[in-house]
């Protein structure tokens, strides 16, 4: 199947990577972990621009642009810089940001992601290195305010900026891409995409067809695309917008365009500004970097990527493509997966760990670190052995999410063991005994019946019994007559 | 050589308040310079390397390690205006 | 009358009420902030336990305002110090007070606290910087002060002090409030060499929180003799120096032939780039380095009515020299301008840097005049490049900022009762053939003394 992109959409990312598993910031030694403190408490002079300070480059984050680098299959350059990006804007107190030009750290990469007709190769342009604003809030609407705010905590934290050529074709390809460029970089353990600001991505989108018939289409930039589910709705939204135009022959203008996520349209962000001009030019405070004899020792250190994970799951476990694709999108699940496999049968523990254990902590929004492997290899032991039901499975999975405990424990608290296979037996002989219109309607070929004893055996197990066993019970009872 | 508009552009972009009486010197005072800095033009820098500082060090990297943030006293003592414990400023459009 | 270090030891407990006094008493405009309470600490130990030490407004000092000499920083209280502040007062200084300058230190701008006057002449500039004017002064036996244009060598010059402009990178500049970066080095001015390099010593070595610091800690000590030395004078950097001024230079170069040395002129062929390269990259880097001035987080603010308008007119306290420096910088970094100026004296500059390695090859070191001219009138016109509001004064001073060679400034004669200054040069971290040489200079010469400030 090829996909016809009707509409000749062509959709560009940048998207911005906070690199917050660093303990400091870019550059200084203040704490990268401000999520929960109040206002101004985690910076120092230099994240405050006071006169007077000079930035010193965190080795980490250097070691994290390449790492980043070299999941995205991209070259590292040997010798990079920094530049000054001016303008004014009062979340930036230098009144410059710090960041990369025309020599970044990553150049030419790409990724694989599940396009519209099969896989596809987006292609990375670039990866450079930059630091944060702080964050300013308005007292009410940014239009209507009376005032602002400035909280400089996130001032100086290191981003790395990531930005693919224009080869999405769909708003679902660009929420795919994001999806695995964010697996990818939990893999890498450079950052923790649950903290707030850790991932956001401006889109450049053009319609380039029209009638059927191919034109220049206009490049749109959508910015303030916080989140996954927004990324596909803005898209969709601005798309939509240039369709219109495009019908009813209104002049599209090249311009950045603010996402409202509230109001789910896009806005023009009329600038004053006479021109962008940045006024790009070497940052004189800092060194130039040569890193090319680090690249080698990072490669070393690389983890298994999604992609190589998940083909490697089915080689070595034989367990399906599908469930091999759920269990690598994080990297945590995975590594449960392979625990528990260890010491199950691999085809169970996908089964369990993708299915089950996954499904249940995404319905209670918690971390996989609520539950250990030790536990889930446990249930799979108790459902092998036919200890427990599988239905009672996942009730003892559930209850240890909710209440906590050991499975024994639960198992024992809420009666949940199967009855022994002489119990069944007996309780199939009653049931037949006690069923003798039941059983003439089940000689005389009625199927149904047949369930109707079953259905009495687990009665009396009081449904601890493995319904596939009591129906065998009753069976052998019924040709012994 | 900027001109008379221009000379006013660049204010605005570097945010200072320049009387429009004072805009002809500032212009003249500009150009003068301008004009000095044509001595540079017949440097032989083809293909010549850029030099952003004349330290020769290369690659100067600081270990990922904490070192405790000020006080947000510290950080607020010199504010012009301040709200709660952020930097207070008049609306931005 | 000058007072070197030894006389203010001498004076035990009393030093800094010494150096309060003086101050008190003259009238020269030489500190913007007096740290009237300053007293040596009970248990002052170390190479400068006591002394008095003035530091340029332009270095942060905790707890004491610092204010670059302009209404813009104004009522800024550093919650830091700048490294060599910390370091003086780790060596038991007393930091008496903050020294006046140009707003910024740039060259032509008007400070906003009022001129600085001649210890020798009153009607005379003391300089860019007040800092060599305090210490002609006697009021402290040395001062620390950053360097870029020649701030503190003219400053030295026209006051009669000597000065020493390390090597880039040998003194941290954390908490220098710089207004371009690549250009400005911290030093020091004293009456003499040795005292010079006694304080700086004590401000340089590495320091992590700059990442152009040095590694290792610059020793200025064990310097080439000058016997045998060859000494180089490049001819561009005579043209323009005033008659009087240029017999002073003959006369130190007779004096270095006499302690042994080979004095040689030849033609520098970068020198003619030197100025305009200088102001071009002091400007691009001043537009960003006086961006952070907006009022907002910091200093004085110009109410208004939205946050674009509330920053222009605050940032309209710079003075006009200011001003202009910032939007020309900013015209030079536009797109159509980058390649043409910019980019092409960062090239230029590395033709500099490379000529000058080439010329160290051959000679130990270089000589020049400090300063065109001796102090100018405290009204007229401010000489040299000042007058066209250029960063450095003359190529001489502008080459040695640009290369980030090491450079002292000692008097070399007088004109009535100006002093003039000679520059002596050494190549990239050869600091120590620089103060060897200095010292040798001033050993031979008796110009400390002579005639004797007011």
């Amino acid at each position: 199947m090829v996909y016809e992109n009707p509409d000749g959409v062509m959709i560009g990312l940048e998207v911005h990577v906070q690199l917050n598993n660093a303990n400091t910031k870019m550059f200084c030694s203040c704490t990268s972990d401000y999520t929960d403190s109040e206002a101004n408490t985690c910076l120092c002079a230099g994240c405050l621009a006071l006169p007077g300070t000079t930035p010193v480059l965190n080795e980490k984050s250097v070691e994290y642009a390449i790492r980043i680098g070299l999941a995205l299959n991209a070259e590292i350059e040997n010798e990079t810089d920094f530049f000054m990006k001016s303008y004014f804007y009062p979340d930036l107190g230098n009144g410059y940001q710090v960041t990369q030009f025309d020599r970044p750290i990553v150049k030419n990469g790409h990724i694989l992601i599940e396009g519209e007709d099969g896989e596809l190769k987006v292609r990375i342009n670039r990866a450079h290195m930059e630091d944060d604003p702080g964050k300013m809030a308005h007292f009410g609407s940014i239009e209507k305010s009376t005032g602002s705010i400035i909280d400089f905590n996130r001032s100086g934290m290191p981003l790395v900026e990531i930005v693919t050529a224009p080869d999405m074709r769909s708003a679902k390809e660009a929420r795919r891409f994001l999806d695995k460029l964010r697996s990818i970089l939990e893999y890498l353990d450079v950052f923790d995409g649950s903290r707030e600001g850790a991932m956001k991505a401006d889109a450049n989108i053009s319609v380039n067809v029209f009638n059927g018939k191919r034109i220049e289409g206009t490049r749109v930039e959508v910015k303030n695309i916080s989140s996954h589910k927004a990324v596909e709705k803005a898209i969709n939204y601005e798309i939509m917008r240039q369709k219109d135009f495009l019908r009813k022959n209104k002049p599209l203008v090249q311009e950045t365009r603010h996402y409202d996520e509230d109001r789910n349209v896009t806005i023009s962000l009329r600038v004053k500004e006479t021109a962008d001009d940045y006024r790009y030019f070497p940052d004189f405070d800092l060194v130039p970097m040569i890193v090319g004899d680090r690249v080698e020792g990072i490669r070393a250190t690389m983890p298994e990527l999604p992609d190589a994970k998940r083909e490697r799951f089915v080689a070595q476990y034989g367990i399906s493509d599908a469930h091999a694709k759920s269990l690598v999108t994080e990297r945590a699940f995975a590594d449960l997966f392979e625990s528990v496999a260890a010491k199950v049968d691999p085809k169970s523990a996908a089964s369990w760990v993708a299915d089950v254990v996954k499904g249940e902590l995404n319905y209670r929004d918690m971390p996989i670190t609520a539950i250990s492997a030790d536990d889930v290899v446990t249930v799979i032991e108790m459902v092998t052995k036919k200890e427990i039901s599988e239905e009672s499975g996942v009730t003892v999975i559930r209850t240890l999410l909710d209440d906590g405990g050991k499975p024994s424990d639960i198992v024992k608290a809420k009666g949940l063991a199967m009855v022994a296979d002489d119990f069944i037996e007996t309780a199939a002989k009653e049931a037949i005994a006690e069923s003798p219109d039941a059983v003439a309607d089940y000689k005389a070929g009625t199927e149904k019946a047949l369930n109707f004893i079953v259905g009495k055996v687990m009665q009396k197990a009081k449904g601890k019994a493995d319904a596939r066993l009591a129906r065998e019970m009753v069976l052998q009872e019924l040709e012994k007559l | 050589m900027i001109q008379k508009d221009e000379t006013k552009e660049l204010a605005w972009v570097a945010r200072i308040a320049v009387e429009d009486k004072d805009i002809p010197e500032f212009q003249d005072k500009i150009n003068k310079k301008l004009e000095y800095y044509t001595v540079i033009a017949d440097a032989p820098t083809d293909s010549v390397k850029k030099t952003v500082n004349p330290s020769r060090l290369n690659t100067v990297l600081r270990k990922d390690v904490v070192v405790p943030s000020m006080s947000v006293e510290d950080a607020l003592k010199n504010a012009p205006d301040v709200y709660e414990t952020s930097f207070k400023i008049p609306r931005i459009l | 009358m000058t007072k070197d270090i030894a006389a203010f030891k001498a004076a035990g407990s009393k030093a800094a009420l010494d150096s309060l006094d003086k101050i008190k008493k003259d009238d020269l405009g030489t500190f913007i902030t007096v740290c009237s309470d300053a007293k040596a600490a009970d248990s002052a130990a170390g190479p400068l336990a006591g002394v008095p030490i003035a530091v340029s407004d332009n270095i942060s000092t905790k707890g004491v305002e610092t204010t670059c000499a302009s209404h813009i920083v104004k009522g800024y209280v550093p919650p830091f110090s700048g490294k060599a502040v910390d370091d003086l007062e780790k060596a038991g200084a007393v930091i008496i007070g903050k020294t006046n300058m140009n707003e910024f230190g740039l060259l032509g701008a008007a400070s906003a606290y009022g001129p600085i006057k001649n210890p020798r002449d009153k009607s005379k500039k003391g300089g860019p910087s007040a800092s060599a004017a305090a210490v002609a002064a006697g009021e402290v036996p040395a001062a620390v002060c950053s360097d870029a244009g020649g701030l503190l060598r003219v400053s030295a010059s026209f006051c009669g002090t000597a000065a020493f402009k390390p090597s880039y990178g040998a003194v941290s500049r954390f908490g220098l409030i710089y207004y371009t970066g690549s250009l400005d080095q911290i030093g020091v001015t004293a009456t003499t060499v040795s005292d010079a390099v006694t304080v700086l010593d004590v401000i340089s070595g590495n320091d992590n929180r700059d990442t152009t610091s040095l590694p290792e800690k610059m020793n200025y000590t064990g310097g080439k003799s000058l016997d045998g030395c060859k000494i180089g004078i490049p001819e561009e950097f005579l043209e323009d120096v005033s008659a009087d001024v240029l017999k002073t230079f003959e006369e130190a170069v007779a004096t270095f032939e006499k302690l042994g040395a080979k004095c040689m002129k030849f033609s520098l062929k970068t020198a003619k780039y030197m100025q305009s390269v200088h102001d071009i990259i002091a400007a691009g880097e001043s537009s960003a380095m006086l961006a952070k001035f907006d009022g907002t987080r910091f200093g004085p603010r110009v109410e208004a009515d939205n946050w674009h308008e509330m920053i222009s007119k605050t940032r309209g306290l710079f003075g006009p020299v200011a001003q202009r420096r910032i939007m020309t910088g900013i015209h030079l970094l536009m797109a159509g301008q980058y390649n043409d100026y910019y980019m092409k004296s960062m090239q230029t500059r590395t033709l500099i840097i490379d000529e000058f390695e080439s010329v160290f090859k051959e000679y130990d070191l270089l000589i020049s005049p400090t300063a065109k001219t001796v102090a100018p009138d405290l009204g007229g016109a401010c000489g040299g490049g000042c007058d066209l509001e250029l960063s450095s004064y003359s190529a001489a001073i502008a080459g040695v900022d640009l290369a980030g060679l090491p450079a002292a400034s000692v008097p070399c004669g007088f004109i009535g009762n100006l002093p003039a200054g000679l520059q002596i040069i050494g190549g990239y971290l050869k600091d120590a053939d620089v103060v060897a040489a200095a010292e040798a200079f001033e050993n031979a010469t008796d110009f400390v003394k002579f005639p004797e400030a007011v």
